[in-house]
């Protein structure tokens, strides 16, 4: 699964723009000229290896390392956490700083009343940002943010993450450890995803989303134990953002049986929306699901933020016998970027029960 | 009140029918008005945009950090690996810049200036976003939102978008280069920069903005120069990164280094004064051309009244009528006063940069703040100016005087004169405070004034019983002067006090000039100067130096703090040629002996009276050479005209005799040795032109610089004078009709129309040579205050005050001239009429 | 001899004008006197104006011809000439705003005989006697009474002994006592002087005291009895 935060449509809209955008002072709007490179596309024929492929694809224009985890504290609260780590090909900056390459990291810890969201930048060629093999370990970093594997083998886990996110009004820390419990899973067609219909939009994909965790919340409030379940995601394209992208919607759900689902729908500006999953069964066996095989409809939209966002789904899987309401647990789970975008926990229910993750892009 | 409003109407209606024939006086108070906007507008906006910094700090200007990040040495900077190491320590925030001074070309043609690149780690600049957001958004902060909407600005423009660089769109004007030229560091065309883009970024001058990637690609030498840190830090967050700091790295708060450079301050507080004084002498013009402008209104007033208006009717429409030209002027003030900012920017800017290494940007006008400002001054100068005047007109209207009777105001002022002499005297004596002394500064020229307006009339009896009556026109022109003396009290005011700052700021900034040049030319023993901080070259100087039979003193230097403030610690030999080098305010006996035997010091003007220390003092010093603290008298205070820090002076024994730790050095020897010594430099890589100086050249170098600075306050001061001559100028236009008959009276007895012209000329001429004899002992006493009080104070340094008789001679020379320019033309117009048509004023 | 011819003034007033003297004759021996009398605006002050070479004919000659000298053509003169003239030859005498008020009464009556390098300081202590203002010397204009004011005007008008004077309405500002004072001792002076006096005058008392009495009529001079 890909995901790209961003005010994709501002940006997308303003590629062919002669003027840089930031002339016209009333927009907030980062102009990222890494949209306008074309970087090595996708392949179907490629073979993903571990741990080689959990480092960096250069060549490919965007590539992140995306974790969410639903999280229960022993002080009965549940806890949402996001952390994410991106790569930015900028092919017009290959001196010395950036060597090609700029970083975002993205940190968010949700309470029940409460949202810390940190971001970092980082120029490739400074050293502060990367994800990269150090004694034999995995190290995925940014400034003093750091995951990083236990194992010596370069795989990514088991490994521990410390992060500390800072909001306007206050920060908390967080350090956990986070444990394979069963298989990397890979998206599409052995790695490869295509996210449209006609199939331009593609992109290496893989994720697990069996992970435990366990850790601590340094909160203003005071220290909480935690521990629950997580799901991580890695992909890189070069091929996702062009200008008839118009978003996504996109969630990842861990039922209570053990089995998991990815669910999303690509947003098009000239062709009909993309929806498309896969449904993974506990033992770590995937079925990808095709866009006649689930459907994803709307049931609910709010206003946050000044946009309407789409808070509660239906997702009917016939083949699954899956028939469930998808709702976000808080409205405002904005994460307020330079590339904002809705990130936040759902609980489900229906003919399964569980907990996951919705993101909403570009609206 | 219904039947006041038509009233109203009525008796506005009259004041501007009434225009046509009172078209000068009016056109004196719209033109007064607009200056005195137009100068304060001006000044307000150049100080504004002037940052203080040390070389290429303007970054902080544009980005308004809290602390910095700096190296201790220049030979040691920061490096990538630092700024890492500062990143990944959590200090996410922080920003590296780097920048440089740099020749560029367009079209093969080099611009007609250096300019400054700044290269920013513009995604760093993308943490700030948000904040500056947010704060951008408080109206709160309506003030520090175009500073704090910059980091938006430049993140909105280069955010993953580095093949941009931003400037100033003045600043594109100025350099007459658009958005589609192609700019390079070199002729060829081959170092080229990215694209431009116009960004009216609050506090960008003479810079170019662009990526510190892009930067350090393009100029590859360079470093980083500085790191700031955005948010404030607390203590205990200084300290923690105190502790990890690379040792040769500090870190600093920017205030500190702001408050280093006072030279600034005193620029901009010579600028504000003179724009403040120069605002004050056209409110003088606006109250004697408002005497003038209800001179003329006078019969028509006294008409109304008959008619029945009330006196308050025509003192409300007069205030409602001044509001309006205030409303309007003020506008105008601000657009005029704007577009001289512009016009004088790049000058004011290259004596900053020249001179204090400080940077002049371009600032977002905040018109209505301003507009808002200078209205409010103006309405409040008005209502000061014209209290007298309505007082006046008051009083007149309701008497059936034809003639505006004159006020009694002799018990007023002497109350005046003591009110102000009382509160120089205390504010001298009891306090320190910069604002306080020049408040003093202020109430001596007004206790002056006083003096002036009382001792008038009796200086000018004076005059005229002990000029002979053989001299008959000079005679009656000192009667005539004598009789005048009670109209132009005030007028003459405005004039004394034009002269007496003329005097004062020029007696000032002459006697600086002198002591500067005599003391750096004393203090320049040695024939050459050569400046390298490269530690490797400094090693190879001796052995090279003796191969040329050139003598080669090093400086040597070290960072030093005393009572928690950084000061200059020197070596100083004291050889003989150097000691009679050495100027000093105040020495002990055996001073150079005591020094020589590392027993005492000697330290600077502004090192004694910050620490509140005098000759004999003994001082905890920590030794170079042993690191150890030892104690040392103050055997010497030598003067160090201009130096924002303390310093001490101790043997070059004291130090280790490394010249590494030197940056400049003193080279002694014939002049072919020094010569072929010089061309011997060359192979270590100095560049001669950059870093080798002769003393005549620094000498002649640093009073060209000095000459420039002061060179605008040269102009204000002729502007201040010529707007004084302006108010004598309306009040003799009034004066010349009041005296009229006495003048057909005297053609009428055969005086030529010229001699009566000379006549009329000589009146005023006399009083203004007796308004510069007054002036003169307070130019002189408000010198001495400018030098001894407010310069000891604000910066902690003084000098002797010169006074030179020549000096004093041409401003007499200058403000006669500007007096007579000014009153000639009046005088002249007022007698064109026939003898016959004049006469009439006889009947 | 004072000699008038055929003299002709015309005033503008805006787009139009008017004449106001047109063929006014006189012929004066010197040390005459003539009184010119006529309603307000006849042209008598004017006329003064120009014997005084405070103004210039249109057309017509003004010839005088002070003792032992050369006849001066006052209608051609320049400027210089004219000042020329109103020093060393002239003294006036008007309503008011005779003296200079910044300086003493004896400096305003030494003034003329200053500017003509020509002070006899007898003369003036002489002429000050006969005028009766010999205590005022020391005072201001300011501080005296309009009688007295006119007086000292007289004794300035005469100081430097002038070949003519000329008075435009001396009394028009006193009373009928000051009034003929004021005008008694102007013509005895004048005449124990030998000096020419043309008097401009609305009092027919005043004008009585001349040796001939004009009248400005019908834009010229006619004696009154005719």
């Amino acid at each position: 699964m890909f995901r790209l935060a961003g005010l994709l449509v501002t940006v997308v809209a303003l590629l062919g723009c002669e003027k840089a955008p930031g002339d016209d002072e009333q927009t907030q709007t980062i102009n990222p000229n890494f949209l306008v490179s074309q970087g090595k596309k996708a392949d179907p024929n490629y073979v993903l290896s571990f741990p080689k492929d959990h480092l960096p694809h250069d060549a490919f224009d965007i590539e992140w390392w995306y974790l969410t985890a639903n999280l229960s504290g022993d002080d009965g609260h549940q806890y949402a956490l996001q952390w994410t780590l991106f790569r930015f090909a900028q092919s017009s900056q290959q001196n010395q700083w950036y060597q090609g390459q700029s970083f975002m990291g993205h940190a968010s810890l949700h309470s029940p009343d409460q949202h810390w969201f940190s971001e970092r930048f980082a120029p490739g060629g400074l050293g502060s940002a990367g994800v990269k093999t150090i004694d034999n370990k995995l190290n995925l970093f940014i400034d003093d943010w750091l995951w990083q594997g236990k194992s010596t083998e370069g795989t990514l886990f088991p490994s521990v993450l410390n992060t500390k996110i800072i909001n306007n009004t206050s920060s908390m820390e967080v350090d956990i450890t986070l444990t394979q419990t069963g298989p990397f899973v890979l998206q599409g067609e052995n790695g490869y995803s295509i996210k449209s219909k006609q199939g331009k939009h593609a992109s290496h994909y893989y994720s697990l989303p069996f992970i435990d965790v366990t850790g601590r919340l340094e909160l203003p409030t005071g220290d909480v134990e935690v521990s629950g379940k997580a799901w991580f995601d890695h992909e890189w394209t070069s091929t996702l953002l062009d200008q008839t992208t118009l978003g996504w919607d996109w969630m990842s759900l861990h039922f209570d049986n053990g089995d998991k689902l990815m669910a999303f729908r690509m947003r098009l500006n000239d062709q009909e929306d993309y929806q498309t999953g896969t449904y993974i069964f506990k033992n770590g066996d995937a079925i990808t699901l095709s866009p006649q095989q689930i459907t994803l409809t709307i049931e609910k939209s709010y206003e946050v933020e000044g946009k309407t966002l789409p808070l509660e789904w239906q997702v009917v899987i016939p083949s699954q016998k899956v028939d469930i309401k998808v709702t976000a647990v808080k409205r405002n789970a904005y994460n307020p970027s330079v590339f904002p975008y809705y990130e936040g926990a759902v609980k489900v229910s229906g003919s399964q029960t569980g907990k996951g993750f919705l993101e909403l892009t570009g609206y | 009140m219904p039947r006041t409003q038509p009233k109203l109407f009525e008796v506005a209606r009259m004041l501007v029918l009434s225009y046509r024939q009172t078209w000068f006086s009016l056109a004196m108070v719209w033109l007064s008005l607009l200056t005195a906007c137009a100068g304060l507008s001006a000044v307000l906006l150049i100080n504004q945009s002037a940052k203080q910094s040390y070389s290429a700090d303007s970054a902080n200007a544009i980005l308004s950090a809290r602390h910095q990040i700096l190296p201790i040495q220049d030979s040691n900077p920061i490096s990538l690996e630092n700024y890492r190491l500062i990143k990944q320590q959590g200090l996410s925030e922080a920003i590296a810049i780097s920048t440089a001074r740099v020749t560029l070309f367009a079209d093969s043609k080099p611009l007609g200036q250096r300019i400054d690149l700044i290269g920013v780690d513009v995604l760093a600049l993308l943490n700030q976003v948000k904040v500056s957001d947010s704060q951008a958004d408080s109206s709160a902060n309506m003030q520090k939102a175009p500073t704090s909407a910059n980091p938006l600005q430049i993140g909105q423009r280069m955010g993953f978008n580095q093949d941009l660089i931003l400037a100033h769109p003045r600043l594109l004007e100025e350099l007459s280069i658009t958005e589609d030229t192609v700019l390079s560091l070199d002729a060829n065309m081959q170092n080229r920069l990215p694209r431009i883009r116009s960004a009216q970024l609050s506090g960008l001058g003479n810079e170019l903005l662009l990526d510190i990637g892009v930067l350090l690609s393009l100029l590859p030498s360079n470093d980083i120069t500085r790191i700031l840190i955005p948010s404030p830090l607390n203590d205990a967050q200084l300290a923690n990164i105190r502790e990890w700091l690379p040792n040769h790295l500090t870190i600093t708060p920017i205030e500190d280094v702001q408050d280093s450079a006072q030279l600034t301050q005193s620029f901009h507080l010579n600028l504000f004064a003179m724009a403040l004084l120069m605002f004050a002498v056209c409110l003088f013009i606006v109250m004697n051309a408002c005497n003038l402008l209800i001179f003329k209104r006078f019969a028509m007033l006294k008409t109304l009244r008959q008619l029945g208006v009330s006196r308050r009717m025509i003192i409300i429409t007069h205030a409602a009528e001044l509001l309006l030209f205030a409303a309007v002027i003020s506008a105008l003030g601000v657009l005029v006063g704007t577009q001289v900012a512009f016009w004088v920017a790049p000058t004011i800017r290259s004596i900053l940069e020249g001179l204090y290494r400080v940077q002049v940007g371009f600032i977002d006008t905040q018109w209505l703040f301003l507009y808002l400002k200078i209205f409010m001054t103006s309405v409040a100068g008005l209502t000061l100016a014209l209290l007298l005047p309505m007082q006046q007109l008051k009083q007149s209207l309701a008497t059936t005087k034809s003639a505006i009777a004159d006020v009694k105001i002799d018990a007023p002022i002497v109350s005046a004169l003591l009110f102000f002499s009382l509160l120089a005297i205390c504010l001298f004596a009891f306090s320190n405070h910069l604002g306080a002394l020049l408040l003093g500064a202020a109430a001596v020229v007004l206790a002056g004034s006083c003096l002036l307006i009382l001792l008038f009339p009796h200086l000018l009896s004076v005059c005229y019983r002990v000029v002979s009556s053989q001299y008959t026109f000079l005679r009656l022109g000192l009667a005539q002067s004598r009789a005048l003396s009670q109209k132009t009290k005030i007028a003459c005011c405005a004039f004394f006090i034009a002269v007496t700052s003329n005097l004062g700021m020029n007696l000032m900034v002459d006697s600086f000039r002198a002591s500067t040049e005599s003391w750096l030319d004393q203090r320049l023993v040695a024939d050459h100067y050569l400046y390298s901080d490269n530690p490797a070259i400094n090693q190879q100087l001796m052995p090279l130096a003796k191969q040329y039979s050139v003598e080669v003193h090093p400086r040597f230097e070290k960072e030093y703090e005393y009572a928690g403030r950084a000061v200059q610690l020197f070596s100083y030999p004291s050889a003989e040629r150097f000691a009679q080098a050495m100027v000093f305010q105040d020495t002990s006996a055996n001073a150079w002996q005591s020094f020589e035997g590392g027993k005492s010091v000697f330290v600077n003007q502004q090192f004694t009276i910050r620490n509140a220390l005098s000759l004999g003092d003994e001082v905890d010093i920590q030794v170079p050479i042993t690191a150890k603290t030892e104690s040392f008298t103050v055997a010497g205070i030598i003067y160090d005209y201009g130096n924002p820090m303390g310093q001490i002076l101790m043997p070059p024994t004291l130090f280790e005799q490394n010249p590494a730790s030197a940056s400049i050095f003193a080279l002694l020897g014939e002049q072919a040795n020094i010569a072929a010594f010089s061309d011997a430099l060359k192979t270590l890589d100095i560049k001669l032109d950059e870093q080798l100086f002769e003393s005549a050249q620094i000498l002649s170098g640093s009073m060209e610089v000095f000459d420039r600075t002061f060179v605008i306050t040269d102009g204000l001061n002729l502007v201040t004078l010529l707007v004084a001559a302006l108010s004598l100028a309306c009040t003799l236009v009034t004066l010349i009709d009041q005296s009229r008959p006495q003048t057909m009276l005297l053609r009428a007895l055969g005086i030529s129309a010229w001699q009566g012209r000379g006549l009329l000329l000589l009146q005023y001429m006399l009083l203004c040579f007796v308004a510069l004899l007054c002036a003169t002992p307070f130019g002189i006493l408000l010198s001495y205050i400018l030098i001894e009080q407010i310069n000891y104070h604000a910066f902690n340094w003084s000098y002797p005050l010169v006074i030179e008789a020549s000096k004093i001679m041409q401003l007499y020379g200058i403000s006669f001239m500007v007096v007579f320019m000014v009153i000639s033309a009046p005088i002249v117009l007022s007698t064109r009429k026939s003898l016959a048509q004049e006469l009439t004023c006889l009947d | 001899m004072l000699r008038l011819k055929d003299i002709c003034k015309r005033y503008k007033d805006g787009n139009s004008s008017f004449l106001v003297l047109d063929g006014a004759s006189l012929d004066l021996e010197n040390g005459g006197s003539i009184s010119i009398q006529g309603p307000s605006g006849c042209g008598k002050s004017t006329l003064l104006h120009l014997i005084g070479a405070l103004d210039k004919p249109d057309s017509g000659t003004i010839a005088f011809t002070p003792a032992n000298n050369a006849t001066l053509d006052i209608h051609n003169f320049t400027e210089h000439q004219a000042d020329d003239f109103r020093r060393k030859n002239l003294g006036v005498v008007f309503q008011r705003f005779n003296l200079i008020d910044c300086i003493s009464v004896q400096e305003n009556i030494r003034l003329p005989g200053r500017l003509n390098d020509n002070l006899d300081e007898h003369y003036i202590a002489s002429l000050c006697g006969t005028l009766g203002i010999s205590r005022l010397l020391n005072k201001f204009p300011t501080q005296l009474s309009g009688g007295e004011q006119q007086r000292v005007a007289i004794a300035r008008a005469l100081a430097h002994k002038p070949d003519l004077v000329l008075a435009d309405e001396p009394t028009g500002n006193l009373d009928e006592e000051n009034s003929n004072i004021v005008s008694k001792l102007l013509f005895d002076t004048c005449q124990k002087l030998n000096t020419t006096l043309i008097v401009v005058t609305h009092s027919e008392a005043v004008a009585k005291q001349a040796q001939r009495q004009l009248v400005v009529r019908h834009k010229k001079l006619a004696d009154i009895h005719a």
